[in-house]
């Protein structure tokens, strides 16, 4: 009787001191700003300190986890890779296909010159591999042409690298 | 009470009321245990087939997008639809999507359904967040003294002083095993 006491006491202890459990689909604050994908892949864009939203059509759900998603505008070459961050258990897969605002906090990979090079050997090594087997197919030849358009931005930027721009979301909505 | 008796009873109670959360938790385990082989939330179904009309890159209207889809029965299922490359129109319908390669007309439609049980157990296993952080949190630290209290429920040769000491023993050195196995 004493331990039976002793679990049931646990047990409303933890449901009493807990904060209620965040939502998965809040109301997005407008005040935010909203970036653009062209912000997002020029050159100049410093992204800025805070939550802002980004809005398009989620053409990805990781069937597995749930944990990202892809985002487009209307150009369906310039995307967002978005995380689910605090708050968010993951995107449920009927996400894929709709239209999103997703509010989070930008991070920035600086990718240089140098670090493309090596995207570009380890390529080509293996397409070395895959042609001695024959199975090349033509998924290297689309990588490749992604490689030359990252040089090709690389060499035009005044920063010297290419800012590849990934999301940490905490709150996102169907619009 | 003694310390021995008080054992028992929250090892045999704990044991009781964490039973729904250690099955969650098993067959969860089990399911990513093999992600590599399937996939543990979803069921996913791929069926070709042909469309005859042309389809022009950017230059498709809803209406062809319906007819495409009439074809598997899915014009009321239409959620959206895009170009990925010029080669490729990709329309969203509800449980999954159908991508139409623009030159030959094959159109390859991916149908997603929740796994029933599977995709629930693993919402869970991977931390919706929030009270459950706390819930299954509670549930390791228990786990721990579920499996040291567990030493203590047998007294005598049965008990620690043989048997429960050379199982135990056996079942650490295994784990470490594997992790010089896996590691050197």
């Amino acid at each position: 009787m004493k331990s039976f006491l002793v679990i049931a006491i646990a047990f409303l202890f933890v449901l009493t001191s807990c904060n209620k459990q965040t939502a998965d689909v809040k109301p997005v604050a407008p005040a935010m700003k909203t970036v653009s994908y062209d912000e997002l892949y020029s050159n100049t864009f410093d992204a800025p300190k805070g939550k802002v939203i980004v809005e398009g059509l989620c053409i990805h759900v990781c069937k597995h986890s749930g944990k990202k998603i892809f985002v487009i505008g209307t150009d369906p070459n310039k995307k967002i890779q978005i995380y689910a961050g605090e708050g968010l258990s993951g995107f449920p897969q009927d996400v894929e296909g709709s239209k999103v605002r997703v509010v989070g906090i930008l991070e920035e990979e600086k990718l240089d010159m140098k670090s493309v090079q090596q995207m570009e050997e380890d390529l080509n090594t293996e397409v070395k591999e895959q042609l001695k087997s024959n199975t090349k197919s033509c998924v290297f030849e689309d990588e490749m042409k992604k490689i030359k358009d990252l040089k090709d931005k690389i060499s035009k930027s005044p920063k010297g690298y290419f800012s590849l721009y990934s999301m940490t979301s905490t709150e996102y909505k169907k619009i | 009470m003694n310390l021995y008796k008080l054992n028992r009873i929250l090892h045999r109670d704990l044991g009781y009321f964490y039973i729904g959360l250690t099955i969650i938790y098993a067959i969860s385990g089990i399911a990513v245990n093999h992600r590599q082989d399937w996939n543990p939330n979803y069921s996913i179904v791929n069926r070709e087939f042909k469309y005859d009309k042309p389809v022009q890159y950017n230059n498709t209207d809803i209406k062809q997008v319906n007819d495409i889809l009439s074809k598997v029965g899915e014009t009321s299922n239409y959620k959206n639809h895009y170009f990925p490359k010029d080669s490729i129109l990709t329309i969203f319908i509800n449980g999954g999507n159908v991508k139409v390669n623009l030159h030959t007309g094959i159109c390859s439609q991916e149908t997603i359904r929740k796994r029933p049980l599977f995709w629930e157990v693993n919402f869970l296993h991977y931390n919706p967040g929030g009270l459950w952080t706390w819930f299954s949190d509670i549930f390791c630290v228990m786990l721990i003294f579920l499996a040291i209290s567990g030493l203590f429920i047998i007294k005598g040769k049965n008990g620690l002083k043989w048997r429960g000491t050379i199982l135990g023993v056996i079942g650490i050195i295994i784990p470490i095993l594997f992790l010089l196995y896996y590691l050197l």
